[in-house]
């Protein structure tokens, strides 16, 4: 497994640096909008650091996707593939890499954000409003780190399965915000029967509960269906899938 | 190619099967390529070689037999790159990266010296495109780069899939030299190609299928020798009519004029014997390789010479 390489193959082409510039961009201008307006916004004048993060899950939930399905399939669609199996054709040892790669980057995303969530929210608070609320970050630990992980966990096994930056991206995003609709949808007709068929893809909800400590077994059910199975389909078609 | 004292392994396919649903892309395809020599792999579009040389490299799995380099496959090499060297398609070197950059990430994969992606870029011939992207590069220079990729590794074995492909007469002049010395210093080069002409001034040996099957393999002097007699006559109906009384085979070429499996003086004393007038007498000239080609893979050739049946 050489993480290293799939790093460097992912960080030195020019697509990577625009993604990575912009990226950057909208993490810190959602960090500032989050921790430096909120005072103004708040009845009582401060800046909570879980709301600012929640400001800050917006654009993650696009950016994670992009990154993840990228490194993990970027290769299939543009035929680079064929180059990397040639130089090292331990096919699953790849895939392992290039997951370990894409997880490396999304800790290192996760942690600038929130480091970035807390700064402004204590600029916003302490230097702009009448304080600022850090205490919150069990909120931030549970709620939106789960939450962030399990759009990072579904990208990954889309990325896997699908072997296509297009694809990859447009299930990784087009699901969740299908499943989020149709939740909504539910709990307004209140049907019983088509809230609990949500329940059961509903993967952002399940990972909250499962973090919170609040989960049964069928929470676990989303975590099946929409990450474990792709994954494992992906492996086999990674393995397997011919080039050229 | 590297300086270790082992010597090249060989390329070994022995009884290839691949099929496509119902449709056969390769059946039963054994060949060999050893050190020292470069051998051409020729054959129709659809006639198995990209299909071929993906099973060789790991890049497809054969539903039969198997492609070994030396005793092992592809994907049992430990640091396969470091042994055979292979560049099937230029155009899948990503357009993202510069040069320099492809190289030195390939070389940093195989564990070889940053210093190396300069040396072979220079090799390649490529040091004024070091810094541009390979989305910017014509087709001959990404040609030139995948070879420098195949070559990074210091291989002692060479598979390349049309090679030649969009790359310039001196280009391709020097490709040419490349290989000789390759497989002059004890390398194994596998090149498939569609330039018959260029195949011809490179290989040593080749390799012709199609319909995924074996049609031919040799070196390319015997493939291509001079064989026999060509011969006219006065009477070109009784000149036949005495190569079948003898039992000796014919092919009717264009003009009229017969090759015969006979060498001059053996066709001039049969002539005599039968009391027949030749009007033009030689050795045969020696075949071309698109002549060759035309014929082992029953294609449409430059010049349709009707074969007669051989008796």
């Amino acid at each position: 497994m050489r993480p290293d390489i799939d790093l460097r193959a992912f960080l030195d082409t020019r697509g990577a640096t625009i993604l990575l510039t912009l990226s950057l961009l909208a993490v810190v201008a959602f960090a500032a909008l989050g921790g430096l307006v909120q005072p103004a916004l708040m009845p009582d004048g401060t800046a909570d650091l879980e709301m600012t993060v929640f400001v800050l899950t917006l654009p993650l939930s696009l950016i994670i996707p992009a990154l993840t399905v990228w490194i993990t399939a970027g290769e299939w669609s543009d035929g680079s593939i064929q180059h990397t199996l040639l130089q090292r054709p331990g096919r699953l040892a790849v895939l392992t890499s290039k997951v370990l790669a894409a997880s490396a980057v999304f800790a290192v995303l996760v942690a600038v954000s929130i480091a970035l969530a807390a700064a402004s929210t204590w600029i916003g608070g302490e230097l702009i409003g009448e304080g600022a609320i850090l205490s919150s970050i069990d909120g931030v630990m549970t709620t939106q780190l789960a939450s962030l992980a399990a759009t990072f966990l579904f990208s990954l096994a889309m990325g896997m399965v699908l072997q296509s930056t297009v694809l990859g991206l447009v299930a990784a995003i087009g699901v969740p915000f299908v499943v989020g609709t149709a939740s909504s949808l539910a709990m307004a007709f209140g049907s019983e029967t088509l809230a609990d068929v949500i329940r059961a893809v509903d993967l952002s909800s399940a990972s909250v509960a499962l973090a919170d400590g609040s989960a049964g077994a069928f929470e676990l059910l989303p975590l099946l269906l929409l990450v474990a199975l792709p994954a494992v389909l992906g492996a086999q078609r990674w393995r397997h899938r011919e080039i050229g | 190619m590297n300086s270790t004292t082992d010597p090249a392994p060989t390329l070994a396919v022995r009884a290839l099967s691949k099929r496509y649903g119902t449709r056969p892309a390769v059946d039963g395809l054994s060949f060999e390529c050893r050190p020292g020599t470069v051998t051409g792999f020729l054959g129709p579009n659809g006639a198995g070689k990209s299909t071929t040389l993906r099973i060789l490299t790991g890049l497809a799995e054969a539903d039969e037999g198997e492609a070994l380099i030396g005793s092992r496959r592809y994907r049992e090499l430990d640091r396969p790159a470091r042994t055979i060297g292979v560049m099937l398609d230029a155009r899948a070197l990503h357009g993202g990266r510069t040069g320099i950059e492809t190289l030195r990430l390939t070389a940093r994969t195989l564990g070889m010296p940053a210093a190396r992606a300069e040396d072979v870029l220079a090799t390649v011939g490529l040091e004024h495109a070091a810094s541009k992207r390979v989305g910017g590069y014509s087709y001959g220079m990404r040609q030139r780069l995948g070879i420098g990729v195949a070559l990074m590794g210091d291989p002692s074995v060479l598979v390349l899939d049309e090679p030649a492909n969009g790359l310039d007469p001196e280009g391709i002049r020097w490709m040419r030299r490349l290989l000789r010395s390759f497989a002059d210093a004890g390398g194994t080069v596998l090149l498939s190609s569609h330039q018959l002409r260029e195949v011809e001034a490179t290989v040593d040996r080749l390799v012709v299928i199609s319909a995924g099957r074996l049609v031919r393999e040799g070196p390319l002097e015997e493939l291509t020798a001079v064989t026999g007699t060509r011969v006219t006559a006065l009477d070109q109906a009784a000149l036949r009519r005495a190569l079948d009384a003898h039992g000796i085979a014919f092919e009717l070429r264009a003009g009229g004029e017969l090759a015969v499996s006979l060498a001059p003086e053996d066709m001039g004393r049969l002539a005599l014997r039968e009391q027949l007038v030749l009007t033009s007498l030689g050795a045969g000239a020696g075949t071309g390789l698109e002549e060759v080609f035309f014929a082992l893979t029953g294609h449409e050739g430059p010049v349709a010479d009707e074969p007669a049946p051989a008796l």
